[in-house]
């Protein structure tokens, strides 16, 4: 048997140290790969260039932006964070990443080359309204979080701390065989509902040929049921509760939410949203609640709500 | 609801992973019953003092009895 106690010395505060390093460059690494994606904008690629770059050092510019805002900002607030309040240094995470997504976002449009492809696959699109683009964001959250969770089963703790950008208990590191699977079946879920609602998504702006994204959809949804039974049949009596309560917490919400909705379209001051608007919005909340709550009662902080006793 | 499940454990040097094999349920579930985020089920709660080889009222104290204790 293993001894359970954490002692705060100062191995544990370098391996602490080094910890958050890998986190850092592990989402520097996530950024290198999304940047790879992006085509430069021209407006930015022309401000590269009035600072004395040619078109291909301009480029190259654009390309190496999200990663060196990644390393400076979120190393900055990593290293600043160490001393704060958790609280606050959440929310210092949290700006640092809206800062690097928005300076992102100015520099190039990611995932450019994707539309090509699905254009390739079921021939036009129509002109994405915003619940679809929200929608394919949606997807591309869930496919990227799927990814993360599949990255647990197959490499346990050495792929957990890997994104750890704070030190913590070395026992919730630990992945056994058993929790493998959980990772594995969740990682199918996440994939599921991404294809779910990238399929849906692709059959709407397909308006011509709609039949490969609701087949497509239609593949992500039965993937996601199948991972929700799967987990749900393996959960214990804790994990069980806190499913219970992300979709308690998830079905007020949607309900205040529509409600709210409903009197703002009956008084002329919100559009009608259609049934895929409304899925997007539950799945979104739920998807949002789920990792709040597990969050909380798993990692520690204050957001328990105090609904679990 | 207090409980002494940290204090226990470490008495006999289990990790909350040894606690979990022997109670059938998993690490995170331990984690958050020592941490007094989550009661635990009555059946549990039995299952959890059979292991322990105690009462459940010594392993699991109620907050008004043990803000009285203090």
């Amino acid at each position: 048997m293993s001894d359970g106690s954490v002692g705060h010395n100062e191995a544990g505060a370098s391996q602490g140290q080094r910890r958050r390093f890998y986190g850092v460059a592990t989402l520097s690494v996530a950024a290198a790969l999304m940047s790879a994606t992006g085509a430069p904008d021209p407006e930015a690629t022309a401000w590269f260039q009035s600072l004395g770059l040619d078109a291909s050092g301009a480029r190259a510019a654009i390309h190496a932006t999200p990663v060196v805002l990644s390393v400076v900002v979120l190393g900055g607030v990593v290293a600043i964070g160490a001393r704060l309040k958790r609280g606050v240094r959440h929310t210092l995470y949290g700006v640092a990443g809206a800062i690097v997504g928005f300076c992102t976002a100015l520099c190039m449009e990611l995932f450019a080359g994707f539309e090509g492809i699905l254009t390739a696959l079921v021939g036009p699109l129509d002109e994405a309204t915003d619940i679809v683009q929200l929608g394919w964001i949606f997807a591309g959250f869930s496919i990227i979080f799927g990814a993360m969770m599949a990255a647990f089963a197959v490499f346990g703790r050495r792929a957990v701390e890997a994104i750890q950008l704070e030190s913590c208990d070395a026992e919730a590191l630990d992945v056994r065989r058993t929790e493998r699977f959980g990772f594995a079946w969740a990682s199918v879920g996440l994939v599921g509902q991404g294809l779910a609602v990238g399929g849906l998504a692709l059959a709407i702006q397909a308006s011509a040929n709609p039949m490969p994204g609701f087949g497509a959809g239609l593949v992500g949804a039965a993937l996601f049921v199948a991972s929700s039974w799967r987990l749900w049949a393996g959960f214990d009596e804790f994990l069980r509760r806190m499913v219970i309560d992300s979709y308690a917490i998830s079905a007020i919400l949607f309900t205040v939410g529509a409600f709210a909705w409903a009197g703002a379209e009956a008084i002329g001051a919100a559009p009608a949203i259609d049934a895929f608007g409304a899925l997007l919005a539950f799945l979104a909340l739920q998807t949002v609640t789920a990792m709040v709550r597990s969050s909380a009662m798993l990692g520690g902080d204050k957001l328990g709500l105090g609904l679990v006793r | 609801m207090k409980n002494r499940l940290r204090v226990l454990r470490a008495e006999r040097a289990w990790s909350q992973a040894d606690l979990a094999e022997h109670l059938g349920v998993s690490r995170q579930t331990v984690n958050a019953i020592e941490t007094e985020k989550y009661d635990p089920s009555l059946p549990l709660a039995f299952k959890i003092a059979r292991v322990f080889a105690m009462p459940i009222e010594q392993i699991f104290i109620e907050e008004s009895a043990a803000r009285a204790a203090e």
